[in-house]
């Protein structure tokens, strides 16, 4: 199974290979920055452990982890 | 010629900022007809637009006039990230420039955040407009170690950058002047060219094959194009293309997906962000070993899993013991002393100018002594504002959203949804309308049922005073059990109103945690500023004709004589209907009564009410005296506390709610709900809490 | 006449103008309480002077 950005800890990076989802949300995550062949690092989570946030392009995004979970990454 | 520029840029670009800079004063701010989204404009300062070409003898005074308007007019767009069909705000900004063709768009650039913001640059410049970049926020940048070739950047992206720093208003004249260039010379950006290979050929087949219906219909075909290859619906319903070309159009579409191993969506945002990778690298050299940002090693501490939720309370504690503690009130003593010399001084030099002495009691026991008690809060008030302001400006309010998404999602909201709530401590109408950035209609609405719980700045003016008569000591428990009472009541109405009305889950939540960034005072003087002249607007208003009434109907009875005593007039005759309803409350007076349906109109006027009807000064011993006589026991104004707390807002919320939920029916069924719900608790308060000897 | 007496009239219609406003406001379905519209959004075109 591959590993999804919900999988990562904080502090940890991967490289997205494919966005899931659909709709208006999917493309507002395109929209964002996360597309395929993007770096991502988690910087931190919430104190319950959702929502997480998310490095890329050099900002901050906050993404729950049911939507990460849709985020795939590449194998390293 | 009157010009219109349009103002474009991510959120939390500083495009705020830069819209106050470049308006000053002159800003209006509406709705964009037809959606509940907030336009804003103003006229354009320090522009030499049509100042520049007379030469000769000075013009004469009529000549002059006869010259055209040369204002312009900016406009500024919501702040948007992309130009999706998919939200408001994306579709009221890309159909303002397509269709209202404003003669320059002002694209405002985060130049700590560049790939991301120049993703929406590329798309605006699709859009055959004049357009000029604003590349904000440099002295961070030079802070970070970055530099940025700007013009390399202007170059590559062709169209004109210009290096501002809103905040400090550096740049600003030279922005104004090539804006005012590319609109005069109608500058259209470069073509460029974001797509390789597959991509491009897809792309320019597509635009080939619409170029004439797009022509027909105003639009950039480029624009066109690449709306309908991302799957643009309103795109293709505005070209109203046949079936043949939507079929070849498909065709053409899932070849390339199949090429380039992506949905359509995909394959555009790739190929912008590429293009953009290749931008940046040529124009950017960022710092060797760059330090761990402010934001970041702020965050560590104040993000920390186990100090997050801690600290917060803590801000909100801190906020609330300035305003409502010792310094708090201190301010607001003063300043109620000073509107109490500013009364008697009035009062004195009516007596002394033999004023008809029914004028001088509408005058002074009726409209100062109901403004006065209202005016007495505006410090209070400010200082809420002040505070909130800071807090949202700085954007610790965003880190608290993402705190509270998890427990919120809980009530079955959104992360989102805290926002608008917490505008709501200082007044529900504009955090009723804060509830527009909830994505989803269910969202809205269900913020919007729960934002009259927390409880607004004007109601603050009626704990304070009878925090003061009844509860001297325990100022700030009191302040504390009404706010946190009132969240109580949100979250129970949360838990059933997802039950029942509200089904299904919250919208998604996806945001941009800004960098903490200092307040500007500028910024938050302004909003201030704004909020006080509302203040005293409302109370020089709505306030002063509702004390006008009072005074008529308490003064007069039915047939226009005067009234001997309370019971005999228009208001103890009214009153006295309704007041037996507040009796098992534990308030079943006729003032009580009064005051609280003053408090539809605007909720300060509980108070003024009580003043004018005690016949007392404001803040007076004897105002103090006459209240105890309306509310016979510590538990009745407890009791009646409790009721203010949490029945209807005021008209003004009221109409807004209804407003931005679109439906007369559902907010005025919230809106009865709440009172009902209000004299529940008052009463339980009352009744319990008389079983306990007090 | 005495000068307090149209004094008081005057604030008596003042008083009188605004609740008329007011609810006709309130009808229209505008922020009902925003005089100047600074600040709330609505759709505050009926305002004074309309700049």
């Amino acid at each position: 199974m591959a590993k999804t950005l919900a999988d990562l800890m904080p502090g940890e990076g991967g490289t997205v290979a494919y966005v899931g989802g659909e709709g208006a949300l999917h493309r507002h995550i395109l929209d964002m920055g996360l597309t395929p062949r993007t770096r991502v690092k988690v910087g931190k989570l919430a104190p319950m452990g959702d929502p997480m946030e998310i490095l890329l392009r050099g900002y901050s995004l906050t993404l729950r982890k049911a939507d990460a979970a849709e985020i795939i990454l590449e194998e390293e | 010629m009157q010009y219109v520029f349009a103002l474009a840029g991510n959120q939390n670009s500083g495009k705020t900022t830069l819209f106050n800079r470049l308006t000053g004063s002159n800003q209006h701010v509406g709705n964009w007809p037809g959606v509940t989204v907030e336009q804003k404009t103003g006229t354009l300062l320090h522009h030499h637009h049509g100042k520049s070409a007379h030469v000769g003898p000075p013009m004469l005074r009529r000549n002059r006039e006869a010259e055209e308007n040369n204002d312009v007019q900016l406009v500024d767009l919501p702040g948007i990230y992309s130009l999706s069909p998919y939200t408001m705000e994306e579709v009221v900004s890309r159909d303002f420039i397509t269709l209202q063709k404003p003669n320059a768009v002002i694209n405002i650039v985060d130049a700590t955040n560049l790939e991301r913001n120049l993703y929406l640059t590329l798309q605006l410049a699709e859009l055959e407009t004049p357009l000029v970049v604003a590349l904000n926020m440099m002295d961070e940048v030079n802070k970070q170690g970055d530099a940025i070739d700007v013009n390399s950047l202007s170059e590559a992206l062709g169209v004109p950058v210009v290096p501002i720093c809103a905040r400090n208003g550096d740049g600003l004249d030279e922005l104004v002047r090539q804006s005012m260039m590319a609109a005069e010379k109608h500058i259209l950006p470069g073509k460029l060219d974001i797509c390789s290979g597959d991509t491009h050929e897809a792309l320019h087949a597509i635009i080939h094959l619409i170029e004439d219906k797009a022509r027909a219909k105003g639009l950039s075909p480029r624009y066109a194009g690449t709306k309908l290859l991302e799957g643009d619906e309103k795109i293709e319903r505005l070209l109203e293309l046949d079936e043949g070309t939507l079929h070849i159009i498909g065709e053409i579409i899932a070849r390339l997906e199949k090429q380039a191993g992506m949905e359509r969506a995909a394959i555009m945002a790739d190929a912008r962000y590429t293009f953009l990778d290749g931008v940046i690298k040529k124009c950017v050299v960022k710092a060797q070993n760059a330090p761990e940002s402010p934001s970041a090693r702020i965050d560590r501490v104040l993000m920390h899993r186990a100090l997050a939720f801690p600290i917060f309370l803590l801000m909100m504690l801190l906020v609330f013991f300035i305003t409502f503690g010792p310094f708090g009130t201190w301010i607001a003593d003063g300043f109620a002393a000073l509107i109490k010399q500013g009364i008697s001084l009035i009062d004195r030099g009516l007596t002394a100018a033999n004023t008809a002495p029914w004028v001088q009691a509408l005058l002074v026991d009726g409209v100062l002594a109901g403004v006065g008690a209202v005016l007495e809060f505006l410090p209070t008030i400010v200082l809420l504002f002040l505070l909130l302001s800071i807090l949202e400006d700085s954007g610790y309010m965003a880190r608290a959203a993402f705190l509270m998404d998890k427990p919120m999602r809980k009530l079955g909201l959104n992360g989102r949804s805290f926002i608008p709530m917490i505008m709501g401590f200082g007044c529900t109408v504009p955090a009723v309308m804060g509830a527009r950035s909830m994505q989803s209609q269910r969202d809205r609405r269900f913020t919007i049922m729960l934002t009259p719980f927390m409880s607004c700045g004007a109601k603050v003016p009626i704990y304070a005073l009878f925090t003061r008569a009844f509860f001297p000591e325990q100022g700030v428990l009191v302040m504390c059990c009404l706010y946190l009472g009132g969240m109580l009541m949100a979250v129970i109405s949360a838990s059933v109103l997802k039950k029942t009305v509200f089904h299904g889950d919250a919208a998604p939540f996806i945001m941009e945690l800004p960098a903490y960034r200092l307040p500007t005072l500028a910024n938050v003087g302004r909003q201030l500023w704004d909020k006080a002249k509302d203040f005293l607007q409302r109370a020089f208003t709505i306030i002063l004709a509702a004390t006008v009434v009072v005074w008529f109907l308490q003064t007069y009875t039915f047939r226009l004589t005067l009234a001997d005593t309370m019971e005999e007039s228009m208001l103890g005759v009214i009153g006295g209907f309704i007041a037996p309803v507040f009796r098992p409350l534990g308030f079943g007076s006729v003032s009580a009564a009064t005051a609280v349906i003053t408090g539809v109109i605007a909720k300060e006027s509980v108070v003024s009410t009580l003043a004018v009807l005690s016949g007392t000064e404001v803040g007076s011993s004897q105002m103090m005296a006459a209240l105890h006589g309306i509310f016979p026991s510590n538990l009745a104004a407890a009791s009646f506390l409790t009721f203010v707390l949490l029945y209807m807002p005021c008209v003004a919320a009221f109409a807004a709610m209804r407003r931005e939920m679109q439906g007369r029916g559902i907010a005025l069924a919230s809106v009865c709900c709440q009172t009902a719900l209000a004299w529940l608790t008052a009463l339980l308060v009352y009744q319990i809490g008389g079983l306990f000897v007090f | 006449m005495n000068w307090s007496i149209l004094l008081g009239v005057a604030v008596i219609a003042y008083a009188a103008w605004i609740l008329v406003r007011h609810i006709r406001r309130s009808a229209k379905g505008d922020c009902a309480a925003c005089p100047y519209c600074s600040g709330c959004g609505g759709d505050c075109k009926k305002h004074e002077g309309g700049k």
